[in-house]
């Protein structure tokens, strides 16, 4: 039935959803397009760039996309729970581990954490690379970042707000 | 894209936890199998209130997303290619690259210390984003590392 195979399909796609968006991309394309044949690769695109441009990360958006093609509202229920259902399993018994191991053995649950945290700032750090490259193509682009960049970290305006009226900036110097 | 909204909620306005518990999150939610912003916003959930609050924060990561493509889908798609929109979008994107950036820049100030942490991070980069490794292989190897680190006999 149509129902569980969009299940089985985002629920594989939930699973290796790991280290960025970008990343799970191509188990997407594979499942999507070349296994299922729910979209065209051209459709695909489209649906990233929008899965990109809209708030919420590019899985969830892609899940409720594609699940509504396939099978209209139930569809994209089914999708969308599929995706983060994976998520709920295995964070829930991370958590209660990471709780457990911080009462037994703090000192090297934080020395643990505390060797990581460069490499996962790092991942992260990949993540605004990527955007970047996508996103910054000219000055006017780049100044935006760097304006963006200072505002983050040496003021309290709220992101959605810089995000608007960065957005507003595209319109008066891309489209006025 | 969510990670500064995230933090900025709540790290610095509800004061739920400190940076360092939300880093510690993050890593969680980075290094494990399932979607990062889903996986932060449950282990934040959980951490607040419980099983009530890890389902209450999934329901807030993901519902938004989901009423917006769905409105989208049955009535906007068309309007997707206009230059406006699209305008718009040339603006708001790089600041997305440059707000990223911000929170990983404020984290890196409170938390990294010291020469191992800055080697870390620049070799782990440059793996990353010139040579094109697979960040699983690097999420690996980093739990690999902190575990030994961790375990490794008091001298």
């Amino acid at each position: 039935m149509i129902y569980w195979q969009l299940f089985i399909s985002f629920f594989k796609i939930g699973v290796f959803a790991i280290g960025g968006g970008y990343a799970t991309l191509p188990l997407i394309e594979k499942e999507i397009i070349y296994g299922h044949h729910w979209l065209s690769l051209q459709e695909f695109y489209q649906i990233v760039t929008i899965a990109n441009m809209t708030p919420g990360p590019v899985g969830i958006n892609t899940a409720t996309f594609v699940g509504y093609q396939v099978q209209g509202l139930p569809g994209s229920i089914v999708a969308t729970a599929a995706v983060v259902l994976p998520s709920l399993i295995i964070v829930s018994l991370l958590y209660y581990l990471f709780k457990k191991y911080m009462e037994k053995g703090e000192e090297r649950a934080k020395r643990f954490f505390n060797t990581l945290n460069p490499i996962v700032l790092a991942l992260i750090l990949t993540a605004a690379i990527s955007v970047a490259k996508g996103g910054i193509f000219d000055f006017k682009t780049f100044l935006i970042a760097i304006i963006s960049f200072a505002l983050t970290v040496y003021t309290k305006i709220n992101v959605l707000y810089i995000l608007l009226a960065s957005g507003i900036a595209g319109v008066v110097m891309y489209y006025l | 894209m969510m990670l500064p909204l995230i933090r900025q909620e709540i790290v610095v306005r509800k004061s739920w936890m400190t940076d360092e518990r939300f880093l510690q999150f993050l890593t969680i939610a980075q290094t494990s199998p399932g979607i990062m912003a889903v996986n932060l916003s449950l282990a934040i959930g959980w951490e607040v209130n419980g099983f009530s609050g890890a389902l209450s924060g999934l329901l807030g990561a993901v519902l938004p997303s989901f009423f917006s493509i769905l409105f989208i889908a049955m009535l906007f798609l068309k309007y997707f290619r206009s230059p406006l929109l699209r305008a718009f979008f040339s603006g708001a994107i790089p600041a997305v690259s440059g707000a990223i950036g911000g929170v990983v820049f404020v984290l890196g100030k409170k938390v990294l210390k010291g020469y191992y942490h800055f080697f870390a991070l620049l070799v782990s980069a440059i793996f990353l984003v010139f040579w094109h490794v697979n960040p699983v292989t690097i999420i690996i190897l980093g739990i690999l590392i902190s575990a030994l680190t961790a375990y490794r006999r008091e001298p």
